[in-house]
C-alpha cells in the first residue's frame, strides 16, 4: 500500500522541477490545502437540503458563492462541488448528512482525488487561453464564475477569482501535467512579449 | 471548432467539451422480452441515417455532465436548435437551412 502510494503525485509536489512563472507575465502556485465534496440531487430537494445545511446552494449554473469557510461551486443543474477548509471536512460532512433526510442525495469526499494551482499575473487569460476553448475575458467570464472545462488534455474546473487570478481544480494524477503545460504557455507568452517590436 | 448551445448552461460552448451519443428519439421497448425480433432488431440497430437535419443526442461531458438533442444538418454540420431530454423534436423549416 505504502509503495503504491508513493507513486501518486502528492498535490504540493506538482510544481516540483518546474518554471512556475514570470512574474510580468503570470505565477502558478500550489493552491491552498481543501476538504471538498461533491454533491448531487435534484433541485427540489437541494432547496430543502440547503436551508437545512445554511449552504447557499440557489444560484445559476457555472458560478460561485462564497460561504463562511466554504466555497459552493455550482457545476450541473444538479451538480455542486463544495470546497472547504481541510478542517471543515467533519462539520461539513455532518452538516450535510444530517440535512440528508430531504431526499435522495449523493455526498462523496473527493478531496484526496483532486488538487489544484492558482494562475496569477498581467497575461493569466492568454496563458490558461494556450489550453482552453472558453472564452475568458472579464465580461465573457467575469469574476466568480465556475465550470468544467478542458486544458489541453486534461478535465479541469476552472474558477475565476479576481480579475487576474484562476483557480484551477485538477485531478491529482493530471496535477503535473496541467502544470506543465501552463508553465511552458507561460514561457511561452513571455517570449513572445519579449520579441522586437 | 463547432460551437454548441448547451440548454442547460445556457451558452455557446466549445465542441471538445461534448461527446456524440448517437440518434435521438429513439425510444426503448418498456417489455423487450414482448418485442418481435423485427422491431427489437430495429430498435437496436436501425437507424434512420439522414442526408439533411437530424436530431441526436449529445453528452456535455467536460461541461455540465448533462444530456441534451441537437438538430444537426449532416451535410453542413449547422446545429439549427438545441434542447433538453423530454422535449418534443422542434420541427426545422428547411428554408432556413443552410445551401450546402
Amino acid at each position: 500500500m505504502a509503495e503504491e502510494m508513493a507513486d501518486m503525485p502528492e498535490p504540493e509536489r506538482a510544481l516540483a522541477g518546474i518554471a512556475a512563472g514570470v512574474a510580468s507575465v503570470a505565477l502558478i502556485e500550489n493552491g491552498p490545502a481543501a476538504a471538498r465534496i461533491v454533491l448531487r440531487c435534484r433541485p427540489d430537494v437541494a432547496s430543502l437540503l440547503g436551508a437545512a445545511s445554511g449552504l447557499d446552494l440557489g444560484g445559476r449554473i457555472n458560478t460561485a458563492r462564497l460561504a463562511p469557510g466554504c466555497a459552493v461551486l455550482k457545476l450541473g443543474p444538479d451538480e455542486w462541488l463544495l470546497i472547504a477548509e481541510p478542517e471543515a471536512d467533519p462539520w461539513l460532512g455532518a452538516r450535510l448528512g444530517a440535512a440528508a433526510g430531504a431526499g435522495a442525495v449523493s455526498i462523496v469526499d473527493v478531496s484526496h482525488a483532486r488538487g489544484s494551482l492558482v494562475v496569477a499575473g498581467p497575461s493569466v487569460e492568454a496563458v490558461l487561453a494556450a489550453g482552453i476553448a472558453l472564452p475568458l475575458t472579464i465580461d465573457r467570464f467575469p469574476v466568480d464564475r465556475a465550470t468544467r472545462t478542458l486544458l489541453g488534455k486534461s478535465e479541469v474546473v476552472l474558477w475565476r477569482r479576481a480579475p487576474d487570478r484562476f483557480h484551477v481544480e485538477v485531478g491529482r494524477s493530471f496535477l503535473p501535467y496541467v502544470a506543465e503545460f501552463l508553465s511552458l504557455a507561460i514561457a511561452h507568452e513571455a517570449a513572445i512579449a519579449a520579441l522586437p517590436r | 471548432m463547432l460551437q454548441i448551445r448547451c440548454p442547460w448552461c445556457g451558452e455557446d460552448r466549445p465542441e471538445i467539451e461534448f461527446r456524440y451519443a448517437g440518434e435521438a428519439h429513439v425510444v426503448r421497448a418498456r417489455l423487450p422480452a414482448d418485442e418481435s425480433d423485427a422491431a427489437w432488431a430495429e430498435y437496436l440497430y436501425l437507424r434512420t441515417n439522414p442526408k439533411g437535419w437530424h436530431a441526436e443526442r449529445w453528452h456535455h461531458v467536460h461541461g455540465c455532465g448533462r444530456f441534451l438533442n441537437a438538430i444537426r444538418h449532416t451535410v453542413t454540420d449547422r446545429i439549427a436548435v438545441t434542447y433538453k431530454p423530454g422535449e418534443p423534436r422542434p420541427t426545422i423549416d428547411d428554408q432556413q437551412g443552410p445551401t450546402p
